[in-house]
């Protein structure tokens, strides 16, 4: 190698040094000894430098967490024990986060927040406004293995994607959300503007709450399990799809679309209403629809975007079914296939 | 064509002829004119020549359906209703001694039968029985026949603790049943059971299973010697155990359990548990997986929500392996000594492993 060649290499080397050391981790709590430490999480968040990723260790945190800048904030393992979960604090929440309160408010950030391995519990929350366990304000990002629970009382929120003016994307995924008061994913109060995309989550709750009820300009909604709620998924937005969701034991409803939305090859089982027709932009197909009293309300809706569902076990197969609409799907020990009303 | 090749043809031709004149069809109810009518499923059944097809026209059929030979049994839609219900006859079922120890009144019942009998768009329901104790309700009993169960609603087996929505056992004849895309719900003792000590092969898949009785079993492999056996893609809620293994060989695969104290209770060596989905087991025991075997394989589960993910009970160890398991007290629990698998654990606020040994 000559001289220069040498020399270039030592130069690029060199270079590259400061990219990884721009990567600043903290931990919270004591289990990771070569990292800066910090007691709470919110410590952490305001250090200086600003942490690229902040580590949680496990332990339960008494504390509102807010965020306004890029970061990945992750429970980690240590020992026998793995994720931290984040309580209220003993002095409530404030409303910091648009004017509402949010146990983990991630607030106008330019760039992706992204939270993995905690445990956010509600427990103990007392406040009349909408709250919610998890929101990302006109931020995007991922939350990924997060468990949201006890947001409880009639204003209770377990995620809540609180969209800006801006086309900005959010992901929940991997998670398990459980006794929600109101909602369980939500963007109640947004713009509709961004990307929302939902997938392989648990949720159920005891309250009569819509399990989730977001409205995007897109929303996807895939391979979630949703095993007891008032409504399943009720959902409004310019595009996406409802697919391989599994809805279980709705009090009222499984699935109830508006918008140009695709709901396909869904399971829906034992409830009062299968699903719900809220538009003739949608294609409803594929679905697998048992043990209902009613299994599709086409709400009067005429169009051709209803087909190849299979229907078990239902009192009425179709209802509310416009004049001279014609669909093909098959049936299986349905009392009435079909009735008008319209 | 020379007359050598035409005489062959119409030859062949006649030969056919009592092949397609041998499938006899005949319905019940009088929704379709052109075939030979009876009023009841029993009428039919029993009718000569022995039909190979029975259609069922939409109503309430209240009687005790047996078949013993090779026949097709379904529902079929008329104008705008497809509902064909077996209820229970005012006067009672019969009763069915299983050679085990078990009675069974059963709804409608297989026997001792070689060749198919498959089942289709039916519902069979228990409304009104007075079974009493210690007889079990049953609505569907395959016993030493084979056969496909499919699109079946099977609802309200219940009333004295010993209800079952179907009933399998097996024979000399190596019966081999198929329950597929079916409804069992309200039983308030077993969705499906299995009691057999001669051979027998099922397949289990695509069902969806519930009841609002706490002491139940959603699939219940209670008793099998030579049994083999496949259980995929069902979706258990509510009830006490999703799915009980106490016996048999094959596979637990791809299926949704939720609202259960208990997923999945594996209590033998030879059948593997993969790839199922357990949510939400609080109340009760609150375990995913009862792992109760060193040998079978329990892999790629995904449990969440659940007090206990899994219970290896002492016994378990590196047969448990490559399971997710998030939300939990303890991860895993009653952990040996000895080396375990390697799962992937997400908020565990116990601790990953508890309970000793």
């Amino acid at each position: 190698m000559s001289r220069i060649k040498t020399l270039l290499f030592v130069l690029a080397l060199a270079a590259q040094v400061p990219l990884a050391s721009a990567t600043v981790t903290y931990a919270v709590g004591t289990c990771e000894p070569k990292l800066p430490s910090f007691t709470t999480i919110q410590g952490a968040l305001s250090g200086t430098p600003a942490p690229k990723v902040v580590t949680i260790c496990p332990g339960t945190y008494a504390e509102q967490v807010v965020i306004t800048f890029p970061v990945t904030v992750e429970g980690i393992s240590d020992g026998n024990l793995t994720g931290a979960t984040i309580v209220a604090p003993p002095g409530g929440l404030a409303s910091s986060c648009e004017n509402f309160a949010a146990q983990v408010c991630v607030d106008s950030v330019n760039g992706e927040v992204n939270l993995s391995n905690l445990t956010v519990d509600g427990s103990g929350i007392n406040t009349s406004g909408f709250y919610a366990g998890v929101m990302y304000h006109g931020s995007a990002g991922t939350a990924n293995h997060l468990t949201i629970e006890n947001q409880e009382g009639n204003t209770g929120l377990g995620f809540w994607d609180l969209q800006g003016a801006s086309s900005l994307s959010v992901t929940i995924e991997n998670s398990s959300l459980q006794n929600f008061g109101a909602a369980g994913i939500t963007t109640l109060f947004g713009s509709g503007n961004g990307t929302l995309t939902v997938k392989q989550n648990f949720l159920s709750t005891s309250s009569q709450a819509a399990a989730m009820n977001p409205e995007a300009d897109s929303l996807f909604v895939s391979d979630n399990l949703i095993a007891s709620s008032y409504g399943g998924i009720n959902v409004n937005a310019n595009e996406g799809s409802v697919s391989k969701n599994t809805v279980v034991g709705s009090e009222y409803f499984g699935i109830a679309a508006t918008g140009a939305v695709s709901v396909t090859s869904n399971t829906i089982y034992n409830m009062p209403t299968g699903m719900l027709v809220g538009s003739d932009t949608e294609t409803v197909a594929g679905n697998f629809i048992v043990a209902t009293e009613n299994a599709i309300n086409l709400s009067c809706i005429p169009g051709d975007y209803l087909h190849s569902n299979t229907i078990l076990g239902a009192a009425n197969g179709l209802i509310n079914v416009p004049t001279g609409a014609a669909s093909t799907n098959t049936y299986y020990n349905v009392g009435t296939i079909s009735s008008g009303g319209c | 064509m020379s007359r050598i090749k035409s005489l062959l043809f119409v030859l062949a031709l006649a030969t056919q002829v009592p092949l397609a004149s041998a499938t006899v069809t005949y319905q019940v109810g009088g929704c379709l004119p052109k075939l030979t009518s009876f009023t009841t499923i029993m009428g039919a059944v029993g009718a000569t020549p022995r039909p190979n097809v029975v259609k069922i026209c939409p109503g309430n059929y209240p009687e005790q359906v047996v078949i013993g030979f090779p026949v097709t049994l379904e529902g079929v839609s008329s104008g705008n209703s497809d509902q064909v219900v077996i209820t229970v006859p005012a006067n009672g079922l019969g009763l069915f001694n299983d050679g085990l120890g078990d009675f069974l009144d059963v709804q409608v019942g297989v026997f001792q039968t070689q060749g198919e009998v498959n089942i289709t768009n039916l519902t069979v329901d228990g409304t009104g029985n007075t079974v009493a104790s210690p007889n079990f309700m049953v609505g569907v009993l395959y016993f030493n026949a084979t056969g496909t169960v499919n699109h079946l609603n099977i609802v309200n087996q219940n009333g004295n603790g010993l209800g079952a929505a179907v009933w399998l056992m097996g024979g000399n004849f190596n019966p081999s049943v198929t329950v597929e895309d079916s409804n069992l719900q309200n039983f308030d003792n077993s969705g499906l059971i299995v009691k057999t000590d001669p051979e027998l092969t099922m397949t289990i898949k695509g069902n969806d299973l519930s009841s609002t009785y706490g002491n139940t079993y959603g699939i219940n492999l209670a008793f099998g010697i030579q049994l083999t056996t496949s259980i995929t893609d069902n979706l258990i809620t509510a009830g006490y155990e999703g799915i009980l293994i106490d016996a048999g060989s094959g596979s637990v695969s791809g299926n949704k359990i939720v609202n259960t104290p208990v997923g999945i209770d594996l209590e033998t060596d030879t059948v593997s548990v993969k790839s199922n989905t357990i949510y939400n087991t609080l109340g009760g025991y609150g375990i995913g997986i009862i792992a109760d075997s060193s040998i079978a394989p329990v892999t790629d589960n995904t449990v969440a929500q659940s007090p206990i993910g899994i219970y290896l009970d002492c016994v378990a160890g590196t047969n448990v392996h490559s399971n997710t398991i998030l939300d939990a007290v303890y991860a895993l629990y009653g952990v040996p000594s000895g080396a375990l698998g390697a799962n992937t654990y997400y908020n565990v606020t116990g601790g990953i492993n508890g309970g000793g040994c």
